[in-house]
């Protein structure tokens, strides 16, 4: 933590050689609010998460609430927001939209039925898990098991299988959203400020897939067995 | 196979594979790219312009653009400097546990 007085903090804070992670040259009088600020921040939280209001709702009251009570001059408030990522996740949604109205989801899923016919179980089951994962990444994960299940279920009537392991694996992997920045909110909150990479998200969550594909691939026939 | 695609599901997997490839590759910014799908979309008549745009009065936009200035709040009152201060305190000498870490 730097120390100095308050006029060549501001400088170093100011200058564009120094990556500020966390700025420390809050004045005083912001100080005071921190309280209220984390009380805020919890009150969003728990709103959210006991479902007393929907999560866009509760966020946007909180960032209501912390400009009301002067938590955040609301000029800083709008210097928050990084834009790039605002518009980048704006941008990308109607992809997932696109995909259900076009019924590509379902075609692709069809193509899987077609293909997988004679694989064994474990292998129809990995390719459900590989194709679910990748239509995750473009629309929600409620979306893509409520669109998926049904289908999975298609599946495994047509290979003489019992449904559960089916669903278990679109359930499972319609929450695997680690592959790219877009598949969950709490991978674009790290994008911007982090500096990432599109890449990086992929390197890191290609692994991580591969591995839950593979418990859940493994144990779902053992669990079900049909 | 492939006889019951049809053109609309045609310009939509083409729309996807090269957005995937330029958010790959990153020869266009990938807010520049994401502003394309939404324009794309449109001229292609995949998606009407309120579907296109949709996009920005969604859940996860308006979910980060709040939560962005929440934490902008937790900043400016320095309250995450003191959260960050006490996990380093509990962290003590084991940066494994927690604790700052170097920048790149």
């Amino acid at each position: 933590m730097p120390e100095g007085d308050q006029e060549s903090l501001a400088r170093v804070a100011n200058d564009e050689a120094f990556l500020m992670l966390v700025p420390f040259h809050a004045e005083p009088k912001l100080r005071r609010k921190a309280w209220l600020a984390g009380l805020i921040m919890l009150a969003t939280i728990s709103l959210a998460a006991f479902n007393l209001m929907s999560i866009e709702m509760a966020a946007i009251s909180g960032a209501v609430m912390v400009i009301l009570t002067g938590c955040i001059p609301i000029n800083q408030a709008y210097r928050s927001i990084d834009s790039r990522i605002f518009v980048f996740i704006a941008g990308a949604i109607p992809l997932g939209a696109a995909m259900q109205k076009t019924g590509t989801a379902t075609l692709l899923a069809g193509w899987l039925q077609h293909a997988v016919g004679s694989w064994p179980e474990r292998m129809v089951l990995l390719a459900l898990f590989a194709l679910v994962a990748i239509i995750t990444q473009f629309m929600s994960d409620s979306a893509t098991t409520a669109l998926l299940a049904p289908i999975a279920v298609a599946l495994a009537q047509a290979l003489g299988r019992a449904p559960e392991p089916f669903v278990v694996t679109v359930a499972m992997a319609s929450v695997v959203a680690f592959l790219t920045p877009i598949g969950h909110h709490g991978n674009l909150l790290v994008y911007g400020p982090g500096r990432y990479r599109f890449v990086d998200f992929v390197l890191v969550g290609t692994p991580l897939t591969a591995i839950c594909a593979l418990i859940v691939v493994l144990l779902a026939p053992l669990i079900w067995q049909g | 196979m492939f006889a019951n695609v049809n053109p609309q599901q045609l310009w939509f997997i083409a729309i996807l594979l090269v957005a995937l490839l330029l958010f790959v590759t990153e020869w266009i910014r990938t807010d520049m790219v994401a502003v394309m799908i939404v324009v794309a979309l449109y001229l292609t008549r995949v998606l009407k312009a309120d579907e296109a745009l949709a996009g920005f009065s969604s859940e996860p936009a308006i979910v980060i653009a709040g939560i962005f200035v929440l934490s902008g709040a937790l900043h400016v009152t320095a309250l995450s400097d003191k959260i960050g201060a006490l996990i380093g305190k509990l962290a003590g000498r084991r940066p494994g546990i927690a604790g700052p870490r170097r920048q790149r």
